[in-house]
């Protein structure tokens, strides 16, 4: 026994020496997308109370233009990042942050509401910061195992990294990087850049019947309790969409907005007719608006932040 | 949970080192138990109660069986009758009721009658294939058991184990949800005494498992990715050699995943000091249909073989009733793999060919089991056997369009393309636009052809008798790291899950 674990040890040693070597081949880019990860959490720590927290994917980051909300006298602090992370980690990466007189605004990507993580973009963030594995145990036991369960592809993309950068050194140009975010944790870099001309990603989506809600309704009910113990008001809001899909899923968007209606504890700022764009306004092939198309839903956002903040809103308290 | 991710092998570290820190049988057993159950549950943990009631039930019955022994004989045959259909009974609706509400409705359908029949929608439980035919087997084997006690010819041994003994039988890990099917006969008896660690076996084990993950990576996972750009969708979109090179990538994607998780199992079994049967013995070297029957899935066969063909009469009532057993053991075993009439026809196919071939074969040709090696290739009777082995392998080709076309018409469809377009060498240029990935794993699959035909003689290609340690190591290194590299994002699942 003792020599068959001491030949196994020496044997995983190897391999643990093999792997440091990749990764040294390998290594993080700093500049990598998913670092910007690193920029939220330290802005939603340093930032002063109240904020105004925007929660979501990509989307998130590339159509709210936080400036719009700085006149309603809030710290804007926008954690979108990436739609992969999935609804259960975005709402922990906050949850444990919440302060009394913050104010949320959840807008995730409406796929989220019936499926889940991607494995790549939790690994990815996980590596880039690793302390998001506390939000990863706060999403649930599920999310980890998944996380785990992942673990050897993101080995394996990393050695196929490694063997790529021992062959070519070739950088691709790209503003999809963590210095193309603002200071608020916008995404900034596309505002002033003509929207590419990219065929959308645009898969029909399932019929509602077939689809489960329930995970997600239950994570956001549980989100705005949690809120409401902590002093913080949380809205809810939906991600830009092309018009024609909108049109095309409108019995999903139905049976989402029915059940957060009934279910979840977090009034809408805008409804699911409000949100359709044309595809002018699109910057690039996902639900990322152009920086004018950004602007004018954020001010609308806002607009209908101050109304639903009355005279509870900061702005008018500081006013007194 | 499955064999081929990161929180497996983390499993399998603790449940090795808890396991053989413990002493004695019943602490073994409470380990495995447990894991065995954790294993189960990381699917969904609502799958681990069916399998426990499922357990339990059969368990009650075994011990009603001792209890009854000396009892009316119609008492004891109504208990075996209960477990078949209570277990049956569970694998129906699960698995078939949708099946045969679907295939009842076209039926009525058809005769111009539009019935509103009751739909279920029920998760299939991961493996319920394979355990609901491990239980059923214990009982009858108690039954058996008890029936040749009584009459003197046997100790009735089976059911005296515990409970802890018989859960732990029916759910463990490594076996649990795409076997080898394990019988009581063979496997309980390992559990019902204290294990101690084998070195040899160990190392073994830890090498088979290397050879199964190397499998299912390396060939299996990439194999299927064309595979299902040619069969996916249900439809015949491709030509007919791309369909015929796209069959064969088949036969070697579901022999490296099924028997790559039949290495892993096996190996994982070793790795704590126990021995799980045989179930692939190199079947794409058969000469012959019945051939790689014996070689192909051995413990589902001889399940079905036990339980199904030889109750039936088996070769021993003459030509029709052979038949007859041999038909329903076969449309049977093609309906055990899927709720589907391809499946039905398939195993129906399989039972024709094990037929013919049988009756076939000269008197002069041996018949080989899996315990016997393919004989090796010298002169012309090597070349004969050669050119057996290639007509084999071409008609075993041929039923697996039956298995993995989506249905019925895509599988004639298939056939009909592939007779029409091979003979034309315009539908040849086809293959021009796959030849990327045929460059790449065409040698891999020869190389796997060689190095199994070089190593039939051994269970696995990784022993390397003779072989210094260092280079051992470096070769296992090499394969281990391939195997990460080649892992595919999106990796297909195994196979016989869906079973």
């Amino acid at each position: 026994m003792r020599r068959f674990v001491t030949h196994a040890l020496i044997f995983a040693l190897i391999q643990a020496l093999i792997l440091v070597v990749i990764w040294r081949t390998c290594p993080d880019d700093p500049n990598h997308y998913m670092a910007a990860t690193i920029d939220k959490h330290a802005r939603l720590r340093a930032a002063a109370t109240p904020r105004v927290i925007f929660v979501g994917g990509s989307s998130v980051g590339f159509s709210v233009d936080s400036r719009a909300f700085e006149p309603l006298g809030l710290e804007p602090v926008n954690m979108g990042l990436n739609d992969g992370l999935g609804l259960p980690f975005m709402l922990a990466e906050v949850a444990g942050q919440l302060r009394a007189g913050d104010v949320v605004i959840v807008a995730p990507e409406t796929h989220l509401y019936w499926t889940g993580s991607q494995d790549d973009a939790l690994w990815a963030v996980m590596q880039q910061r690793p302390a998001n594995v506390a939000c990863l145990a706060a999403a649930g036991p599920r999310e980890l195992a998944n996380l785990s369960d992942q673990g050897l592809h993101f080995l394996a993309r990393k050695l196929r990294c490694a063997a790529h950068q021992i062959t070519t050194n070739r950088e691709l140009p790209t503003i999809y990087q963590r210095d193309s975010f603002d200071a608020h944790g916008d995404f900034a870099a596309h505002r002033e850049l003509a929207p590419k001309r990219e065929q959308p990603i645009d898969q029909p989506w399932p019929d509602p019947k077939a689809l489960s809600f329930d995970r997600s309704i239950s994570a956001l009910a549980q989100f705005a309790r949690r809120c409401e113990r902590a002093g913080a008001r949380c809205f809810m809001a939906w991600c830009p969409t092309r018009r024609h899909q909108l049109q095309r899923e409108a019995a999903v968007f139905a049976a989402i907005e029915a059940r957060l209606d009934a279910e979840v504890n977090m009034p809408m700022l805008e409804r699911p007719s409000e949100i359709g764009f044309a595809e002018p306004d699109f910057f690039d092939r996902g639900p990322h608006l152009s920086g004018d198309a950004a602007a004018a839903r954020s001010a609308r956002l806002a607009s209908a932040l101050s109304m639903a903040l009355g005279d509870d809103s900061p702005q008018s308290r500081t006013a007194y | 949970m499955t064999f081929t991710t990161l929180t497996f092998l983390l499993f399998l570290a603790v449940v090795f080192a808890g396991y053989w820190s413990v002493r004695g049988r019943v602490g073994q057993n409470w380990v495995l138990l447990v894991a065995s159950y954790v294993f189960y549950g990381w699917w969904d943990f609502r799958f681990c109660a069916l399998i426990l009631a499922s357990s339990l039930v059969d368990f009650a019955i075994a011990r009603a069986l001792v209890r009854r022994r000396d009892g009316p004989r119609a008492a004891q045959k109504a208990l075996v009758a209960l477990s078949c259909t209570l277990n049956l009974g569970v694998l129906a609706l699960f698995k078939y009721y949708g099946f045969f509400v679907d295939s009842f409705a076209a039926g009525l359908a058809s005769l111009g009658l539009a019935p509103s029949l009751p739909t279920l929608h029920l998760v299939l439980p991961v493996g319920i294939s394979f355990y609901t035919f491990q239980t059923l087997s214990y009982t009858i084997d108690v039954y058996r058991d008890q029936a040749d006690a009584r009459s003197g010819d046997a100790s009735p041994g089976l059911a005296s184990g515990s409970l802890l003994d018989y859960l732990t039988y029916v759910a463990l890990f490594p076996q649990l949800v795409a076997g080898p099917i394990e019988r009581a006969r063979r496997l309980l008896p390992q559990l019902q005494r204290a294990r101690s660690f084998d070195e040899d076996q160990a190392r073994d084990g830890a090498k088979l498992m290397l050879w199964g993950f190397a499998k299912k990576i390396i060939l299996a996972d990439h194999l299927g990715e064309f595979v299902e750009q040619v069969y996916g969708g249900g439809i015949v979109h491709a030509s007919g050699p791309v369909l015929a090179v796209a069959t064969i990538c088949f036969a070697f994607q579901i022999y490296c995943d099924f028997s790559a998780y039949s290495d892993i199992a096996i190996g994982c079994a070793k790795l704590l000091g126990l021995s799980l049967v045989r179930n692939f013995a190199y079947p794409y070297f058969s000469q012959s249909v019945d051939e790689f029957w014996r070689r192909w899935h051995i413990s589902l066969s001889t399940w079905f073989r036990d339980y199904v063909y030889v109750p039936l009469g088996g070769s021993h009532h003459g030509p029709a009733r052979l038949w007859l057993a041999l038909m329903l053991t076969f449309t049977l075993s093609g309906l055990w793999h899927g709720a589907s009439w391809t499946f039905v026809i398939w195993g129906a196919v399989n039972g024709v060919l094990v037929g013919l071939a049988a009756r076939l074969r000269p008197a002069s040709s041996p018949r080989l089991g899996p315990s016997d090696l393919p004989p090796p290739l010298r002169g012309f009777s090597g070349l004969r056997a050669l050119a057996r082995m290639l007509a084999t392998f071409t008609v075993i080709c041929l039923t697996w369009v039956l298995f993995r076309a989506e249905d019925l018409p895509q599988a004639m469809g298939i056939f009909s393309r592939m007779l029409t377009d091979i003979p034309r060498p315009a539908a040849w240029t086809e293959l021009v636009h796959h030849r990327e990935f045929l460059a790449a794993f065409g040698p891999l699959v020869v190389m796997l052809v060689t190095v199994e035909w070089l190593t039939r003689d051994r269970e696995h290609p990784l022993g390397l008798p003779g072989w210094p340690r260092p280079l051992r190591w470096a070769l296992y290194t090499g394969l281990c790291w391939l195997t990460i590299y080649l892992m595919p994002d999106d990796p297909g699942a195994f196979i016989y899950f869906q079973f």
